[in-house]
């Protein structure tokens, strides 16, 4: 008798809980992506709680890996790395090996990672200098084309585009184009001139359409707005010269210097950028220059952009001594490239805040607090350069965007 | 005598009464709300919470005031393991206990229960979670088969 009330009640609470969606939902908010796209089979109501978008922007992501671009994979088939991240993640849970949504005849790479969504594009051009963009979610395997601005005059234009996505704001993301008019007319316009014009036009995914944004505006020659960086709202475009740097709040639609330290005088080179990144609003930066170290600062943008602030410094020495690998003793100790590393990843995190460097043939979780360190994983052997000589040692991947698992919608 | 710390009166949904401490009760921003809108001193019904379950409500809250308020010498990691202990119950009362942190609005102990929750089923079947909490399957076999198939991934290598 005990037995059976004890049942009934627990059914009866189950149910309670079930039924009751503000409690349903706190309890699936907090479920891993892959129990909720499973769960989506439970009834029809569990299905539109889970696509609903309102939903997935509720849900907590953490990064739980990074995705990098393989060195000397064809352009035409670009293949991609894996390296786990955090402590619910395994090698298992790469998103994919090559870019194959869709069958591209020039192969796809990744542009840009963005909370989730990566911005992809054909990995070459065609004939009119412009590429294909897609919008992916990894997560879900859900992509969408994203059409080029309108080109009335059918010019050879130079588009770079920049997502900009950001859940916990909008289920909504925009894409940030800035155009660059063929180089050739304006050169003609003007020949003497560094300054070439250009027209920044947004996409949203809620019009799915552009629009312009501003006024055409004049930007040195050598500014590109490639690779751009969301971090807190806005594009950060990295530039290779002094004053060639800058971002583009996506709210107020303003494009503003991003003050950047300067070169140093006797550098007779471009900015030798080590990481630009982003991790919980924070926008880090490195930079290394002669002598070349394993002793360096990471960066941190000033809240209000007044300047770059040291947020941690880095100590790799033990690091050496544990992976002789990474320096290439047959070489002298002044060249640019005697150590080899590179910084995959800075992540800030409430419990501990580390960064993810490549060594060859491995990859190292390094602890921003206390400088310990321990292997994440092994990666691939650099092929080609190894078959040239066994001791030119050098890295595999490049180009690590973030893995976040979500359930946005493209 | 201890005559300075308040004492609220809380009557459960089976007649039990309790006698606590105002810091403790005020835990529950139910209980704040009828303690300051009532009359002073009078009993305060929890009809939906039994003896059982506001008892052990009470001490999850007596140990999170005692450590707020520097009473108990306990840090972060000790408290988070005396909350992870706190959560090691049946089915039936983590449920219960999900229901009284609702109903009482104890956000932190509503966080606990539904990530002890979470954890609990992320690793399960669909069919598993239809029983857990009695859920009528409403498709029809091929929709069902069509969301599966969507979502195909989620069922490679279960669990996460």
């Amino acid at each position: 008798m005990r037995i059976v009330r004890r049942s009934t009640k627990h059914s009866q609470n189950a149910e309670t809980i079930a039924n009751n969606y503000d409690l349903l939902i706190q309890i699936l908010v907090r479920l891993p992506v892959k129990s909720l796209l499973r769960f989506k089979s439970v009834s029809k109501t569990w299905h539109s709680i889970i696509s609903d978008p309102e939903f997935s922007c509720r849900l907590f992501p953490d990064i739980s890996g990074l995705v990098m671009r393989k060195l000397g994979s064809p352009a035409n088939k670009p293949e991609y790395g894996f390296i786990p991240l955090g402590n619910k993640s395994s090698a298992d849970d790469a998103p994919f090996k090559y870019l194959d949504f869709i069958n591209h005849p020039s192969g796809l790479k990744v542009v840009q990672s963005c909370n989730g969504l990566l911005l992809c594009s054909s990995s070459r051009y065609d004939t009119k200098c412009s590429y294909d963009y897609y919008i992916y979610n990894p997560t879900t395997k859900q992509f969408v084309m994203i059409p080029l601005p309108a080109n009335p005059q059918d010019a050879r234009i130079v588009y770079s585009l920049s997502l900009a996505f950001d859940h916990t704001k909008s289920p909504h993301y925009k894409v940030v184009c800035v155009r660059d008019p063929d180089p050739w007319l304006n050169i003609s316009d003007d020949p003497d001139s560094n300054f070439v014009s250009q027209q920044i036009e947004i996409y949203s995914s809620q019009t799915r359409s552009w629009r312009l944004s501003g006024k055409p505006f004049l930007a040195h020659v050598n500014t590109g707005f490639g690779g751009g960086v969301f971090c807190n709202g806005a594009i950060h475009w990295l530039g290779a010269w002094n004053n060639t740097s800058f971002y583009f709040n996506v709210q107020e639609e303003e494009l503003r210097d991003l003050p950047m330290p300067p070169i140093p005088d006797d550098w007779e080179d471009l900015r030798r950028c080590r990481y630009f990144g982003e991790s919980q609003n924070h926008l880090h930066l490195i930079e290394i220059y002669h002598p070349p170290t394993t002793r360096f600062s990471v960066y941190e943008i000033e809240s209000d952009y007044s300047g770059w602030f040291v947020k941690y410094n880095i100590n790799l020495d033990l690091l050496t001594v544990a992976y002789p690998g990474m320096v290439r003793t047959y070489s002298v100790p002044s060249d640019l490239n005697y150590y080899v590393f590179s910084v995959l990843c800075i992540v800030r995190d409430d419990e501990e805040s580390y960064m993810v460097l490549h060594i060859p043939e491995k990859a190292i979780h390094y602890n921003l607090k206390d400088g310990s360190f321990k292997k994440i994983c092994d990666l691939d052997a650099d092929e080609n350069g190894y078959k040239g000589s066994p001791v030119l040692i050098s890295l595999t991947y490049f180009w690590a965007h973030h893995f976040i698992q979500t359930l946005s919608p493209v | 005598m201890g005559s300075t710390s308040t004492k609220i009166k809380l009557r459960t949904s089976d007649q039990k009464v309790f006698e606590v401490e105002k810091a403790v009760a005020v835990q529950s921003q139910t209980i704040k709300y009828f303690y300051e809108n009532g009359c002073p001193g009078s009993v305060i019904h929890v009809h939906s919470v039994s003896g059982d379950i506001l008892s052990k409500i009470l001490d999850y809250c007596k140990k999170h005031v005692n450590s707020a308020a520097g009473k108990e010498d306990i840090s972060p990691e000790e408290l988070y393991e005396w909350d992870t202990n706190f959560v090691k119950v049946d089915q039936n009362t983590l449920f219960d206990l999900i229901l009284a942190a609702n109903c009482l609005k104890i956000e932190s102990l509503l966080d606990l229960t539904c990530q002890t929750v979470a954890n609990m089923i992320k690793g399960k079947r669909p069919e598993e979670i239809r029983t857990t909490f009695n859920i009528k399957n409403d498709y029809t076999p091929e929709a069902e088969e069509a969301v599966r198939r969507e979502n195909k991934w989620a069922f490679d290598m279960l669990g996460v």
